[in-house]
């Protein structure tokens, strides 16, 4: 009665299993971009999104820290500056989660390209960088949803502060205050995207992600892209993501349909 | 909580589904208020920001939900139960995480994540569990698994409401059976009048003991009254 029981977990599998390797059906893609603040990545995502849409895709978009339900909760918090990392990383976790289950999710079963404007990775990077254990924040985002394609967006921690400072100054958390201790945001700045961008890169090597030089020139990177994205349009559907689609279909009574 | 009568700190840990239950038995376990304090869910105001959330956004699921709780807990943990601990105090944390765990196992998340999600709370030196009466669980409506049962995300025709508060008492009574043998011989009595149920056959399930002993002789088996399952042997004889 009312647990899933493995019939119906088996059954979800096989829906999910079924659905997204279904060759007659437009499978939808998860792509990210993920890179630290002033990579230009955001910059890249909407042209992207631009010659996606030329090219006849349906396109769905979605931002970190994003989530109707959970964005205000942390807005608010950040304000007053009053989180821990322990409840920042919770936090933000509950907003990808339900961006996943309300956003992501319906639209990968609807065949849409969906185009994550940072991903997990995001949380992992940060988090870490704050002194989080990696396996417990990677846990937090269980059941796991892996993006077809990671466009990693690279860039020094210089070049980096140098293109954030240069139009505004950062607030509190971006500039990690909150553990490093340091008045000034702008050395505060420098010295924890140090630390994010040494996770990125470990975070690049351990999931394969396509590193973007993103000191190069706007024109060339967006090119570079639209190649790779050519490349890997077609890879078939990894089977790492049944769990997160089958306790979504679970979720929603889709499993039986 | 100011340091005004310190003492040997002790973090308490109530669980139960019925939020004005757990309430009461904090106050019990607390005893005089100057002792130290109580550590109530949504201290965060996580929760109360979330009930007042525009309905378009979507209803949570039952994960969502308890990365919440385990946010509003990781507050709770530095605001209100590591402060009063370092104070020398009592901190009654009512709900603690058992609550939430056995409402997540209720909806079928698994043990392994739920535990691994509440990683950073520490365990307390006491566990208490309130089972309500079967028709009382059924109608709960305050405290965070009434909460969770009117907001989050149900599918259709899978679980109702009373499913899974009786779900989630059946789990907080079976993780109250693990608790039975690190807690006092008055508390095992407590526990068997909230059961009706024997001492002798719940510890018979929990630590195998025979089943001739019936729980009224003098000494109770070696190592199967004050050791927790898996403790090295009594070496003592």
């Amino acid at each position: 009665m009312g647990r899933p029981t493995p019939a119906t977990i088996r059954l979800a599998r096989n829906a999910a299993r079924t659905h997204f390797t279904d060759p007659s059906r437009q499978r939808g893609l998860l792509v990210a971009f993920e890179g630290p603040d002033g990579s230009g990545k955001t910059t890249q995502r909407k042209l992207f999104k631009t010659w996606l849409n030329s090219e006849g895709y349906d396109v769905v978009t979605t931002k970190w820290n994003s989530s109707d339900l959970i964005k205000p909760i942390i807005k608010s918090r950040k304000a007053v500056r009053a989180l821990s990392p322990e409840e920042f990383s919770l936090l933000h976790g509950a907003d990808f989660r339900h961006r996943v289950e309300q956003v992501i999710l319906p639209a990968l079963w609807d065949g849409k390209l969906v185009i994550a404007d940072r991903f997990l990775f995001t949380g992992l990077a940060r988090d870490v960088a704050r002194g989080l254990d990696f396996d417990w924040v990677l846990k937090l985002y269980e059941p796991l949803l892996w993006p077809d394609l990671v466009f990693y967006f690279a860039v020094t921690p210089v070049t980096s502060g140098k293109r954030v400072t240069a139009t505004r100054m950062p607030n509190f958390y971006e500039a990690g205050q909150d553990v490093t201790d340091v008045d000034d945001p702008a050395e505060s700045y420098q010295r924890f995207i140090a630390r994010v961008i040494r996770e990125y890169e470990s975070l690049a090597l351990i999931f394969n992600f396509i590193t973007v030089d993103a000191e190069q020139s706007i024109g060339d990177q967006h090119r570079r892209i639209r190649e790779l994205f050519l490349e890997g349009e077609r890879r078939p559907w990894s089977d790492w993501n049944v769990d997160a689609v089958a306790e979504w279909l679970a979720l929603n009574g889709r499993h039986r349909s | 909580m100011n340091g005004a009568r310190r003492g040997k700190p002790a973090l308490i840990a109530v669980d139960g589904v019925d939020a004005t239950a757990v309430l009461a038995e904090a106050r019990a376990a607390l005893g005089t208020p100057g002792r130290g304090g109580i550590s109530r869910w949504d201290a965060s105001g996580v929760f109360q920001d979330l009930a007042v959330a525009d309905a378009g956004a979507g209803a949570p699921s039952a994960r969502t939900l308890l990365l919440l709780y385990a946010a509003d807990l990781a507050f709770r943990l530095r605001w209100e139960i590591r402060p009063a601990l370092a104070e020398g105090r009592a901190v009654i944390a009512a709900p603690y995480v058992e609550t939430a765990i056995a409402l997540g196992r209720s909806v079928g998340l698994k043990a392994g994540w739920l535990t691994a999600l509440f990683r950073f709370a520490p365990r307390p030196a006491e566990r208490r569990f309130v089972h309500p009466r079967h028709t009382r669980a059924l109608t709960v409506k305050d405290g965070f698994v009434g909460f969770a049962c009117d907001r989050m995300v149900i599918g259709p025709g899978i679980r109702t409401r009373r499913q899974i508060t009786e779900r989630t008492v059946a789990h907080l009574r079976r993780s109250a059976q693990g608790a039975i043998v690190l807690g006092e011989l008055a508390q095992l009595r407590e526990l068997e009048r909230a059961q009706h149920e024997p001492v002798a056959t719940i510890l018979r399930a929990v630590l195998d003991v025979p089943e001739k002993w019936n729980g009224r002789a003098s000494s109770p088996p070696p190592g199967s009254f004050r050791q927790p399952p898996g403790s090295p042997p009594d070496r003592r004889q």
